[in-house]
């Protein structure tokens, strides 16, 4: 998803200090980052912190950010899932591994808040763009989510499905490459 | 034409899955390569849309206020004076815990003249999408030596707070604990946490009976070589016959033994005169 124009111009005013700027972007992708650190890291104090950290960095460095060739969205997705990854990769060496869960089915049930205003980034291509991830093999989904939410590596997922590593890599790859051809497409 | 192990390693790569010497191989690879960097940016873009599978759950109203608020007072970034003296006053100073900042603010200012690159001709979009990956992960190098150093405070804090409770677990261990019972009533029930070091204890009461004007309850701390109990206040009790006191005795009792609840006459007297009600 190439960034938009709106983006561009709500990047841009926030580059110049438009803390209004910096709401509206709020509005739209607060819900997809909060909703995904939360899954991560399994804490609403955690996913608030580094959902507050994500915007403050955008707030910093949005005079520099040239929205017009980036991917706002994957920008602030993957400044948001290192600092996820890093606190869950802290905790995992301070806590024993029998105390570390398995996170892939986080929050099932948790409720959502409606979206009155139906500015969020869910709306049409994202649902479907969700849709899809979720569409693919069960086993790829699984890889890549173990990967995204949980920041194995790959021999790490290889441990924790039971398998070789290289049907690990060649699930990824499978499943990634659907998702580009997807993204690419427009998620058609 | 990209061989497919290199579509593997990158759709392991935006999913930091990729590690070791793999990881350094291919980077290798993606700084010399336009097209197998474009290749990685249309990954990195798939990547970012696994995080639209989370199911939606949407954050607290007042966090966006928050961030504003922060937002506001915080008008410009940090000077990298700020930082050092922010890493001046970890307990790991020196200037090898500088190295992560300096490696960050040389990203950064390299992010920035590449982003500020002006307007380039068509020829030139390949390049462009090389810088635009490496930027990217320029970008997200700082973030991840921001988030290290964050880190690394909280586990400082952690530990910081571990030592507080150890040093209170230890002061603990001094403590006393008594458990007073009545011979008038055996329903009547109470404790005495006492801390010899401060010379305050804590005495909490159940069941006793509330009493009318006229009377008090009145806490007695008795030691084995003193004559006579010393006075550890008077108190009441609520209507349910609960009460928690705080007490400090009138006097040092170094040597506390004993604590007893005599029934006094309203104001408590100077030694016991009424009836024991509860003791140890």
């Amino acid at each position: 998803m190439q960034s938009t124009t709106d983006e561009s111009q709500l990047l841009a005013r926030i580059g110049q200090g438009d803390e209004s700027a910096l709401g509206a972007l709020y509005d739209r992708y607060s819900r997809p980052v909060y909703s995904m650190v939360l899954r991560m890291t399994q804490s609403e104090t955690e996913a608030e912190e580094i959902v507050q950290d994500v915007f403050l960095a955008v707030w910093r460095t949005a005079g520099s950010f040239d929205a017009d060739r980036a991917k706002v969205f994957t920008w602030i997705i993957t400044v948001a899932r290192n600092k996820a990854i890093d606190r869950i990769r802290s905790l995992r060496r301070r806590l024993p591994a029998s105390l570390m869960t398995d996170v892939s089915n986080h929050a099932e049930g948790v409720d959502n808040g409606a979206d009155p205003l139906g500015n969020t980034i869910h709306a049409d291509e994202s649902l479907r763009l969700s849709h899809m991830v979720n569409e693919l093999p069960v086993n790829q989904c699984q890889a890549i989510q173990l990967a995204f939410f949980e920041g194995l590596t790959h021999p790490e997922i290889a441990s924790r499905l039971g398998e070789t590593i290289g049907t690990v890599k060649a699930r990824i790859r499978l499943g990634m490459e659907k998702l580009r051809q997807k993204v690419k497409g427009g998620g058609r | 034409m990209i061989s497919e192990a290199l579509h593997e390693q990158a759709s392991l790569y935006v999913l930091d899955a990729l590690q070791g010497d793999e990881r350094t191989s291919f980077l290798k690879s993606v700084a010399a390569d336009s097209e197998l960097a474009e290749l990685v940016a249309e990954y990195r873009d798939a990547s970012a849309w696994v995080a639209l599978s989370a199911q939606e759950v949407t954050p607290p109203p007042a966090l966006k206020g928050r961030i504003l608020v922060s937002a506001s007072s915080e008008k410009l970034p940090p000077a990298p004076s700020t930082m050092i003296r922010r890493l001046e006053n970890n307990s790991q100073s020196g200037l090898q815990s500088l190295i992560p900042w300096a490696l960050a603010a040389g990203f950064a200012i390299f992010a920035g003249i590449l982003w500020g690159a002006s307007k380039q001709s068509d020829a030139d979009v390949a390049e462009l999408a090389r810088q635009r990956e490496i930027v990217t992960g320029l970008f997200t190098r700082v973030a991840e030596l921001e988030g290290a150093v964050e880190t690394r405070d909280r586990e400082i804090a952690a530990m910081a707070e571990e030592v507080r409770v150890l040093q209170e677990t230890n002061h603990l261990a001094d403590v006393q604990l008594a458990t007073l019972s009545s011979k008038l009533n055996a329903s009547y029930l109470a404790s005495v946490v006492w801390d010899p070091a401060s010379q305050e204890g804590v005495l909490q009461v159940r069941r006793l009976p509330e009493l009318g004007t006229g009377q008090d309850y009145q806490l007695w701390v008795i030691e084995p070589d003193r004559p006579l109990p010393v006075s550890a206040g008077i108190f009441h009790v609520n209507p349910d016959g609960s009460a928690t006191v705080h007490f400090a005795p009138a006097q040092p009792v170094p040597r506390a033994m004993t604590f007893a609840v005599t029934l006094e006459k309203a104001g408590g007297a100077q030694e016991p005169e009424g009836p024991i009600v509860i003791a140890n």
